[in-house]
Order: C-alpha cells, then structure tokens, then sequence
C-alpha cells in the first residue's frame, strides 16, 4: 500500500471530526483529518458556548475548537487545509480526492456539516457584504452603534440577537411567521434588553437600499417597514455531503447521511457523523457522535487485519 | 506601490482561505504592500468602520473595496492587482 494510506481519513475538521480524530489517533490509527475551510468548523462562529461538560462557565466557540485542534495533534493526527472533492469506494480501500491531490484510506469518518440556508427574497443577493451577513460573530463589530435585524428562529440566531445587542445600537429580532423552534433559555433574558425589539408573526419580504442595506420590508407584520444598517439571516442549516456521489452514500430527501447504529452509513467502512447527518446541531453531540464514529471505524480497520 | 489590504477575522470560516490565497498572490508582486486587517482588533475595525466594510472577507485596493466575501479567484484577485501596476 502507498505511504498516502491512512488508517482513518476524516473529512471535516469540526467538532465531530476533530473528536473522531481524538479517538483514532489515540488509538495510534494513521489518521488524517482534511478540511476545505477553517479548520474548527461553524462551531468557530457559537460567540460563547455555554453548554459543554467541563467548561462551568463557558467557553468561547473558538477557544473551543482551539482546544480540540490541540488535543488532536497531541496523538498524531494530521491536520490538512484541503477540500474534499470527491469519494471513492473500492472495497477495502476509500479513495479520497482532493483539490491537491487524493489519499486512500482503510476507513472514512464524514463529518463535513452544514452549510446555512438562504432566506431567498429580492436584495439579499444583491446587499451580500453591503449590509446583509451570515455571520453574526464575523461581522458583528462592523454594526456596532448602528440598528440592525436577526433573521431567524433557531438557537443560533437567539445568540446573535443576544450577542449583537451588546454593541448595536438596537436590533430587530424576526424569527419569521413559525417563530422559535424552541423556548430557548436565552429569550428570557433578550425580552429585558431595552435594545431588541421582537417582530413575530412576520416574515421579510425585501431587502433594500442605496449603496449599503437601508430598510427591509415585512409580511405580515403591524408596519410594513424598518430602517435599519445590516440584516443578519441566521436560518437553519442543510448538510453538505454533496461530495459523496461518487461513492454512492445513502441519503435522505433533506440531503442528510442516513447512518446505522454504529454511525456507519450504506458503504461498508464510510462512517458519518456530526450535523451532517441532521440528528442534532449541538457540539456536544455532534462530538459525541465522532467518537462513536471513530470507535466502528477503529472496530473496522482492525476487521480488514 | 499598490496597497492591498485584507480585512479578516479569526473567527470567519472562510477568512483563512482568503488570506491563503492574498497573502500568496500579493507575495508574487514586488511591488505590492500586503496589509492584514484583523477585525477582532479596535484598530482593525476603526479601519474597516472607515472604509464602510461591512463582512470578512474583504479585499481592498488601494483604500477601494474590491472583492467581498469568499470564495473569489485568484484571476480576479490578480486582475486587480496588475491593472494598478
């Protein structure tokens, strides 16, 4: 076999994959983690994660992500900044093509995420890097001082209402007409803040301007319109396992990996884990679902002696 | 000297591509002065603030907003380069 073979390649370097690539490494698997953007994944842009075991006062998405980086490359794996753009099955062996080159593997580990959805209404497009983000904790700081909208009704977006009112001078938050998709513990608090107000019920309908965002208009709402500097659209996400074609992997009407108890998927040493598989948008199981991932990868790799 | 600057953030998932792929196209110019801006940085975001950006990434030529967000070619980066040269 070439020196490219690996025991174990992860493709994504998220909290699913970094944690697969804990677990495989410490069990000194020749693992390999590739990742096309940042390695740390979305999880980078959670502004304060206050939910993770062991952090009792939380810790920052990026401290996070920093520390399971570390943790990985303590046992060995390798971290590379490339993008997967193709998966192969041949058996016993998985090749994996990337922009720079391909590597084999005795087992893959997907645990490529999710990608956000577009709110898809006139000027969204046309204001993107003009007023209208996808990311509240990137862009934030540019809009401080100024009156901005969080679009969205997902935990995220709750966040980004909450994070972005700490420097904004007011926000609109517009879950859209179904609302939050949970009472999340964060409304309690945001609903005090003098600085939100909540527009429900209501969907935007445009997203207009001059140069840059100056107002978006509604549907559905008490006024037609707002005035307002930047409109952050903070919707759910759709996985992105677009690069599993090739290889045939199973999945559902929504785009998501359908895996098996073992987090394996159709493929017979292809495992899956993380927010592609839409089972939760949470760090904590997403890296509990790589760890599980890794130990049928691991259980496999043995199997092929 | 053509100034290019690029305005990230270390919490943007696609910054660190971008700034892969500036650092290394503006590193094939003599004569081109390759600034980052990091915006998690009061100063960086003054600057930004100034400039009227408004996302990470942004490229900026000479004190003019060019390209916006990511992903962008590098032939358009290298477009905007020589056509200052």
């Amino acid at each position: 076999m070439s020196e490219d073979t690996y025991d174990a390649v992860i493709v994504g370097g998220g909290p699913a994959g970094l944690t697969a690539a804990i677990y495989t490494a410490r069990h000194n698997l020749k693992t390999l983690v590739l990742e096309g953007r940042k390695i740390g994944g979305n999880a980078l842009e959670a502004h304060w994660v206050d939910n993770y075991p062991g952090f009792p006062d939380g810790i920052s998405g990026r401290d996070l992500m920093e520390k399971m980086i570390k943790q990985a490359l303590r046992f060995g794996a390798e971290i590379r900044n490339e993008t997967v753009v193709g998966l192969s099955d041949f058996g016993d062996l998985k090749m994996i093509n990337t922009r720079m080159g391909f590597y084999q593997a005795k087992s893959v580990v997907v645990a490529t995420g999710v990608s956000r959805k577009m709110l898809s209404v006139p000027g969204e497009n046309e204001y993107k890097g003009r007023g209208v983000s996808y990311c509240g904790v990137c862009d934030g700081p540019f809009f401080r001082d100024k009156t901005v909208a969080v679009v969205g009704g997902g935990h995220e977006a709750v966040h980004d209402v909450e994070m972005l009112s700490e420097t904004a001078a007011k926000v609109y938050a517009i879950p859209g007409r179904k609302g939050y998709s949970e009472n999340f513990p964060e409304l309690n608090r945001i609903r005090e803040d003098p600085k939100v107000e909540f527009i429900t019920g209501a969907d935007v309908k445009v997203i207009g301007g001059s140069d840059f965002v100056e107002y978006v208009t509604l549907d559905g709402a008490d006024r037609d319109r707002l005035s307002l500097d930047g409109v952050f659209i903070i919707l759910e996400h759709v996985p992105t396992a677009g690069i599993l074609g090739e290889a045939g992997v199973s999945t559902d009407a929504g785009g998501c990996i359908i895996v098996d108890g073992d987090m394996e998927t159709n493929i017979k040493g292809v495992f899956a884990a993380g927010d592609c598989t839409c089972e939760s948008m949470q760090i904590v199981t997403a890296a509990g679902m790589g760890a599980k991932a890794a130990l049928s990868a691991m259980k496999h790799v043995k199997s092929l002696g | 000297m053509v100034r290019v600057e690029l305005f990230f953030s270390p919490v943007c998932p696609y910054c660190h591509s971008a700034r892969k792929l500036v650092s290394e196209v503006a590193g094939r110019y003599p004569h081109v002065e390759f600034v980052e801006v990091d915006t998690y940085t009061e100063e960086g975001i003054e600057r930004g603030m100034s400039m009227r950006v408004s996302a990470v990434p942004t490229v900026a030529v000479d004190d003019e907003i060019k390209l916006v967000g990511w992903p962008f070619e590098e032939k358009d980066l290298v477009r905007l380069i020589e056509s200052r040269l």
